[in-house]
């Protein structure tokens, strides 16, 4: 199978310089290929680092050493080496994140706001607009929300909102930070199937997941990220 | 033309007040469709930055370059008088902390709009005041005001009107210094999509100043951060915020105090 991300050699360490400059080395050669279509998930104890590698995939830390791959075709990207414009581009065509945290202005309906990446990227408002509803709508986010600032929404509401908001572009690769923490049951199946129907479309799935059934159901392979860890106890 | 061109390029900028430090030694590239946050607390030279991109002040040294419209790429300093006056009234729009700067208070909303197009030749009334109309709608203020005077508009009123009037000649770079300082926080929402809103969708470049890390991650994509004068860290806006690199940076991140 192609693939669609590699990460060779990679490590980050945190310098907190309010704190005497104290350097807290987090990962050290982390590496890993996903092809396309194939599911990766991270896992580890809190604070190892897992959601560190998903925000140095999508560019938000700062890479210390190695390279991150990102290919299309014949196209080879290293976000580790990328200027800030080129990342841009790339989150633009390649990579949808779902982090734990929704930010947004606190006026923007949320319709728009599940709307507005597809819209960014050149599609029809109208269009961008019924495909959002299409996902709220199957994500039971009930529609007298969608008209309303998601920012005063429950912890789950938000957590559906965020990942509409990251899957509707349909991207080749997605990084998913803890997508069905707050969710119950029910909607933990059904984003279990949208990331199984992203798979399907040959999307490259990188997550963070710490519900074992939504693990099962996605896995098609597991990374202790302790074993990437920089301080060896 | 190149449209991957740069819009506007700083080249080793610095001003200096005497022995005082303005803005020293700032270089970087500004793209159409993108929106810059110039960050720092308040003497840092954020405003001087913005005053000598802007031609407002003459630099010590250093170079700003402008892609003109006609694809010619200038020294702002070696335009005349004339071509610097046509960037001013039609390819730029400065968006003042303070409204009262940048309108005319004791005008009606819509001449204080319909003003920049008269000042581009623009003499048709009834075309004018339609122009108008139509941009006080797009910055959501009520049609029926337009016969108004902004003196008696609220702050947040007086701050979108402002806007309207920088738009309305159709610019390609807008400066905006502190914009939404001063409005309460509904009011301040309102403005930051707005200006995301027509920003973005009018593919316009803009450099924002301020000194609210909350404001500059929600509307900017790129951001530097500025302390005396220099600008000590630039980058994404996530990662300037999640991921600072300098003492300062990470200090001024430290800080902010989340709801």
């Amino acid at each position: 199978m192609a693939v669609a991300l590699e990460l060779d050699g990679v490590a980050k360490t945190f310098t907190l310089h309010l704190h005497g400059g104290t350097k807290l080395p987090v990962l050290r050669d982390v590496s890993f290929v996903v092809a396309r279509g194939e599911s990766l998930v991270l896992t580890g104890p809190s604070g190892c680092g897992k959601s560190s590698v998903l925000k140095m995939i999508f560019g938000t830390y700062r890479c210390d050493a190695g390279r991150i791959l990102v290919r299309e075709a014949d196209d080879v990207f290293d976000v580790a080496a990328a200027d800030p414009r080129e990342i841009l581009r790339l989150r633009a065509r390649n990579l949808g994140y779902v982090s734990q945290f929704l930010r947004v202005i606190p006026r923007l309906a949320t319709i728009d706001v599940v709307a507005e990446p597809l819209v960014a990227t050149g599609t029809d408002r109208d269009v961008a607009r019924a495909r959002a509803a299409g996902l709220l709508e199957r994500l039971n986010v009930p529609e007298r929300l969608w008209s309303l600032s998601p920012v005063s929404f429950s912890g789950g509401e938000q957590q559906r909102v965020n990942i509409a908001r990251a899957l509707l572009p349909e991207r080749p690769i997605l990084l998913l930070d803890e997508p069905t923490a707050a969710l119950d049951e029910t909607s933990r199946s059904i984003v279990a199937d949208l990331i199984k129907e992203a798979k399907r479309r040959g999307a490259a799935v990188v997550s963070v997941v710490h519900d074992q059934e939504v693990r099962a159901l996605i896995a098609d392979k597991i990374i202790d990220v302790m074993r990437f860890c920089a301080v060896r106890s | 033309m190149d449209a991957e061109a740069p819009l506007l390029i700083a080249d080793r900028l610095t001003k200096t007040y005497g022995q005082r430090r303005g803005c020293h030694d700032v270089s970087f590239s500004l793209y159409e469709g993108e929106l810059l946050a110039v960050v720092g607390e308040s003497g840092s030279g954020k405003t001087t930055l913005l005053q000598c991109l802007s031609t407002q002040l003459v630099p010590t040294s250093g170079r700003v370059l402008y892609r003109m419209r006609d694809g010619r790429t200038c020294d702002l300093a070696a335009l005349s008088e004339a071509e610097r006056r046509f960037l001013f009234r039609t390819d730029w729009g400065y968006v003042h902390q303070d409204p009262a700067l940048g309108l005319r208070l004791s005008v009606s909303a819509g001449a204080n709009v319909g003003e920049r197009l008269m000042a581009i030749g623009a003499r048709h009334y009834g075309h004018i005041r339609r122009t108008a109309a139509h941009w006080l709608e797009r910055v959501e203020i009520d049609k029926q005001r337009i016969d108004d005077r902004p003196e008696f508009y609220s702050g947040g009123m007086r701050q979108r009107l402002q806007i309207a009037r920088n738009l309305v000649t159709g610019p390609r770079l807008i400066f905006m210094d502190e914009p939404t300082s001063g409005l309460d926080a509904s009011v301040q929402a309102r403005l930051l999509d707005l200006i995301r809103r027509l920003v973005y969708g009018l593919r316009l470049a803009a450099i924002v100043v301020t000194h609210d890390l909350a404001v500059a991650r929600l509307l900017s994509q790129r951001m530097m951060v500025m302390k005396d004068g220099e600008v000590i860290e630039c980058g994404l806006s996530d990662q300037v915020l999640d991921d600072p690199q300098r003492p300062y940076t990470q200090l001024l991140v430290s800080s902010i105090l989340t709801p």
